[in-house]
């Protein structure tokens, strides 16, 4: 039926505030980490005369230089100590160099000849060129921090060996996110296909636990982990005492103690929409392939669990997706080179309140599931699965 | 006299025509019926009529006044929906009161007309259930009492029949029937059941590809079809295509490897089909007295029912046809030889 | 052969799901303060010290209480979010139907982070109405989930039965399609509040020392050290969950004898 004018403005009346507070609470806050992730606002408010300078010319020349020792003359000591600290993150020695010429700004004659009588270094245009990127209202310090990547000289860009610590944690993310998604889809499955097809006995009890696991918190499961896992746990005592082992392990703090908690943490998301998938594929085809003349195995694999798979590719993407995102399991029962990407944005912001770092590697992340969400979406169209299951409404 | 005049309606979906040209005349308190297949157009009338679906052009008047464009819930027409569509949420009281609710009766009023509306369908004592328990006949007629209980100028009946079993059908035919006798509202049934349709209707409209083939009264219908297709599709015939020729004492009727006498004079020459109903034609072991249309046939098979047999028979020209046989004293074996024989009175001319 | 396979993968998949829970938990009636079994003997005594010590009780009455704002105002903008939507064309769905959702795909810490710092800018950040604000947007698409999911199965029949009898759009909406999604609000306002009774990702961006919920203080404590009294809380959220099921459940039971 067609909607009539009264229909749209009813519809626009009920929007109105879940769209208004969606804005405010939810699009602006995730439009302000894009900002923030190039917002150079602590430096280049410091310098509004040299940044107001440079946006006109590039030039390195007697007004810069004036600029410039105005801009230092105008800070308050504590400040110039700031700015040159974060000068001091691209190049070594700028922090002394800052400092220095602040403290003598008044003697200083405002020219590049006076400035480098001053100091040499003045002299050298790679100084320049820190000062130059740090003062314009935005930066690509942090992306460049992120990713390792720094442009050089010759205006090609280049990792330098070392640099690269948030690539190797972002690959350590994905490893970690694939090795719990294996495991998660192995252990699943047989659960998702007793729910799909055992007695009703076998079904209502593992979904009940399923669903259960499902709506128990995060945090709760990974606080029975870490009480089984810790050395003097129950697990390392039961070991003991089955003379296993004389001295307990190491099972916590440690990536196996991050993957078997986080793999149980995510079971149910893998399960979940493999019930979905399983409890479309119709008994008789088993009971047909059976009377067919083939064994329970080949009946499995060759009639069952190709039908099937559909679900293990939604379960499988479910818990890669979320896993990239983890934070309180791998924080509670992984060591320090157990942490994933979201430790490192949780850590800049609550101990150095560096939402720059906090927002960059926050875009990093998003980037990864939004991309791999769109994957799926084009892998799920392209097989024709366009029938997503809903864990969610499954479960509701 | 409030008749309900449907004049020249068309009705387009895109550049599909779903209705050609549709014009009816129903008189005040007539139980019409709309007959057709799936597809004929039957329903996207019924929803015209109803207001859920606008017409491409025409127009539909009550009583003189034009109602073409009126919404739904202004037409005060009632409306039984195949799937009953009773309100769950609901009792069966608070399902019938709805309509009188929105009307705003006083509540005492409402309580009086809602409990003569389950007298008048004998659900009385299930006033307090809730649609979900009650049978599919119940639910029928608790749908039927909530769109009658307001009293509208028109009942629409959308398939009414098509989710009970055929046992079921028959009672709620009858009661439907009665309660359209009691009450003297416009009724207007859709249905794919000829049966149905002839064992309540005063007239029916059949539809077919978005035309009314024929609006008329079940026995014209049937004895005297007006087009190929409602000869075909109102009970079981033998259709003889042939022309109209120049004869003894006026035209007869010569094709299929048939010539029947007829002297006809009131009719021009020209291309005719011939029908002959089959309890019309008698299976007879010689050939019959002069008078008689006869014509030699071979039995390919029969099918018994009780109080007679349906026979398939191939006659000479390699025509098929059906025939109805009394059974009483045995059955002819595929294979025997016969005549199907008729009377030249008997048979029905289309075109 | 294959039953064997079957069975055992069966049994050690179930094992791995429901066994921590189940060997942990009573850990929490144990005399001992270590967590360990055999148990030293029944006592309710960490239940004790779990109501009587401050952080514990304060916590649980902060998460309580952001619990239920949230509940409300998520149910309000997730509902009216639902309803809105169901009016527009099917372009429209789709592009409401992708923002209101959208919050469930991004990770809790890319929104702990775009809030906390959100908020602070606009002056409301560290206290109780930050935290509502927060799992509002975590739980609103739940709520939208679950009012759409509910609204779209009911039968277009049913409102068009209502039309023919008279009854004008906005009451038709108030008699037939409200009662029906009733379910739905339902069901939205438990997860709802489930959702924010169990939050600490986002959480622990927000809240102020005055303000920490009862998930803040059982990730601070595991951090910190293990004692007997996380058990108890670990007992405490599970018997919530349960009850959450179990109040679901009903919800779905009464949808299912309706329909």
């Amino acid at each position: 039926m067609q909607k009539a004018p009264s229909t749209l403005l009813a519809a626009i009346t009920l929007l109105v505030l879940p769209v208004a507070v969606y804005i405010a609470l939810y699009l602006l806050p995730l439009i302000s980490i894009g900002g923030l992730s190039v917002d150079n606002g602590a430096l280049s408010t410091r310098f509004p005369a040299l940044s107001a300078h440079f946006s006109d010319s590039a030039e390195v020349d007697d007004p810069a230089a004036a600029a410039l020792l105005s801009d230092l003359q105008a800070m308050a000591k504590k400040d110039r100590a700031e700015v040159g600290r974060m000068f001091n993150q691209e190049l070594g020695g700028m922090r002394s160099l800052i400092i220095d010429t602040g403290n003598e700004a008044d003697e200083i004659v405002p020219t590049v000849a006076g400035l480098t009588a001053f100091d040499p270094r003045w002299g050298d245009p790679a100084i320049w060129d820190v000062v130059r990127r740090n003062v314009e209202p935005i930066t690509w310090r942090h992306f460049q921090k992120a990713t390792g990547v720094k442009p050089g000289a010759d205006g090609g860009y280049s990792i330098a060996p070392g640099d690269d610590i948030y690539l190797r944690i972002l690959l350590r993310t994905f490893v970690i996110g694939l090795q719990v998604t294996l495991l998660t889809l192995l252990i699943g499955y047989p659960l998702a296909y007793a729910v799909a097809t055992g007695s009703s006995r076998v079904q209502a009890i593992v979904l009940m636990a399923v669903l259960l696991s499902f709506w128990t918190s995060i945090l709760v499961r990974t606080t029975a982990w870490v009480v089984l896992l810790q050395t003097n746990g129950l697990l390392n005592g039961f070991l003991i005492w089955l003379n296993l082992i004389t001295e307990p392990l190491q099972l916590i703090f440690n990536r196996f103690g991050t993957v078997v908690a986080m793999t149980h943490v995510l079971l149910p998301f893998a399960i979940l929409p493999m019930i979905n998938v399983m409890r479309t594929i119709p008994p008789a085809q088993a009971q047909a392939s059976r009377s067919l003349g083939a064994g329970p195995i080949e009946t499995f694999l060759r009639v069952y669990f190709p039908q099937s798979l559909r679900g293990v590719a939604v379960g499988g993407g479910t818990v890669f997706i979320l896993a990239l995102g983890f934070y309180v399991t791998p924080a509670l029962t992984g060591g320090p080179g157990d942490q994933m990407l979201s430790y490192y944005i949780a850590d800049f912001v609550r101990k150095g309140l560096n939402w720059g770092m906090a927002s960059v590697l926050s875009l990093l992340l998003l980037v990864c599931v939004v991309g791999l969400l769109v994957t799926g979406a084009l892998l799920r169209r392209a097989f024709g699965w366009n029938k997503a299951a809903k864990p969610e409404a499954e479960a509701a | 006299m409030a008749s309900l005049e449907i004049s020249h309606i068309n009705k387009f979906y895109g550049a599909t025509q779903a209705l050609f040209d549709v014009s009816l005349s129903i008189g005040k308190g007539e139980f019409v019926t709309l007959l057709g297949p799936s597809g004929s157009g039957k329903t996207t009338l019924l929803k015209i009529l109803a207001g859920f679906e606008s017409v491409s052009d025409g127009a539909i008047t009550l009583g003189g006044r034009n109602i073409t464009e009126l919404k739904p819930e202004v037409r005060n027409f009632g409306l039984v929906f195949q799937g009953y569509a009773l309100f769950p949420h609901m009792t069966v009281r608070d399902n019938i009161a709805y309509p009188l609710k929105v009307r705003r009766l006083p509540r005492d009023q409402i309580e009086t007309r809602v409990r003569e509306m389950l007298d008048l369908v004998q659900l009385t004592r299930f006033i307090d259930r809730r649609p979900s328990e009650l049978s599919g006949g119940q639910q029928q007629r608790v749908a039927l009492a909530r769109a009658l209980v307001f009293k509208p100028d028109v009942l629409l009946l959308d398939e009414p029949m098509s989710a009970l079993d055929k046992k079921l059908r028959v009672d709620l035919q009858e009661e439907l029937r009665q309660i359209h006798q009691t009450l003297g509202t416009t009724f207007i049934n859709v249905t794919h059941d000829q049966e149905e349709a002839m064992h309540m209707s005063d007239r029916i409209a059949v539809m077919n590809h978005g035309r009314i083939e024929q609006f008329d009264t079940a026995f014209n219908l049937y004895r005297n079809p007006a087009s190929r297709f409602t000869a075909d599709f109102i009970g079981k015939s033998n259709i003889f295509a042939g022309e109209m020729v120049r004869g003894a004492s006026g035209l007869d009727f010569r094709g299929d490897a048939l010539e029947v006498q007829l002297g006809l004079t009131d009719r021009p020459q020209g291309r005719v089909d011939l029908m002959v109903r089959p309890e019309d034609i008698t299976i007879l072991t010689e050939a019959p007295d002069a008078g008689r249309v006869a014509l030699a046939a071979e039995v390919l098979h029969s099918t018994y029912s009780g109080d007679r047999a349906l026979y398939a028979l191939r006659l000479g020209s390699g025509k098929e046809i059906s025939a109805y046989g009394a059974a009483r004293s045995g059955i002819h074996a595929a294979g025997a030889k016969v005549f199907a024989s008729f009377a030249p009175g008997d048979v029905t001319l289309i075109g | 052969m294959s039953r064997i396979i079957y069975w055992s993968s069966l049994v050690f998949a179930f094992f791995f799901l429901v066994a921590p829970l189940l060997i942990v938990l009573p850990l929490a009636f144990n005399d001992s303060s270590f967590l360990t079994y055999p148990m030293d003997g029944f006592t309710f005594r960490w239940f004790e010290v779990f109501f009587t010590a401050p952080p514990w009780l304060a916590s649980l009455m902060n998460s309580l209480k952001v619990a239920l704002g949230t509940m409300i105002v998520a149910l309000l903008v997730g509902g009216m979010a639902a309803m809105g939507t169901m009016l527009m064309g099917k372009w429209g769905q789709l592009v409401l139907s992708a923002l209101f959702v959208s919050p469930i795909v991004i990770p809790s810490v890319v929104l702990g982070v775009a809030m906390a710092y959100a908020f602070g800018r606009m002056g409301v950040g560290g206290g109780y109405l930050s935290l509502v604000m927060a799992h509002t947007i975590l739980a609103a698409p739940l709520v939208f989930l679950s009012v759409m999911t509910s609204l779209k199965g009911l039968d277009p029949e049913l409102d068009r039965a209502a039309a023919s009898m008279g009854a004008s759009r906005w009451y038709r909406f108030q008699t037939v399609t409200l009662p029906l999604a009733m379910p739905g609000f339902a069901t939205g306002a438990l997860f709802a509040f489930i959702t924010s009774f169990d939050e600490v990702v986002v959480a622990l961006f927000l809240a102020s020392p005055q303000s920490q919920t009862l998930p803040i203080t059982l990730f601070s404590s595991l951090r910190d050290r293990l004692e007997p009294t996380i058990v108890v809380v670990a007992l405490l959220l599970s018997i919530v969950s349960c009850l959450f099921i179990i109040a679901l459940n009903r919800l779905q039971k009464r949808g299912e004898t309706r329909n």
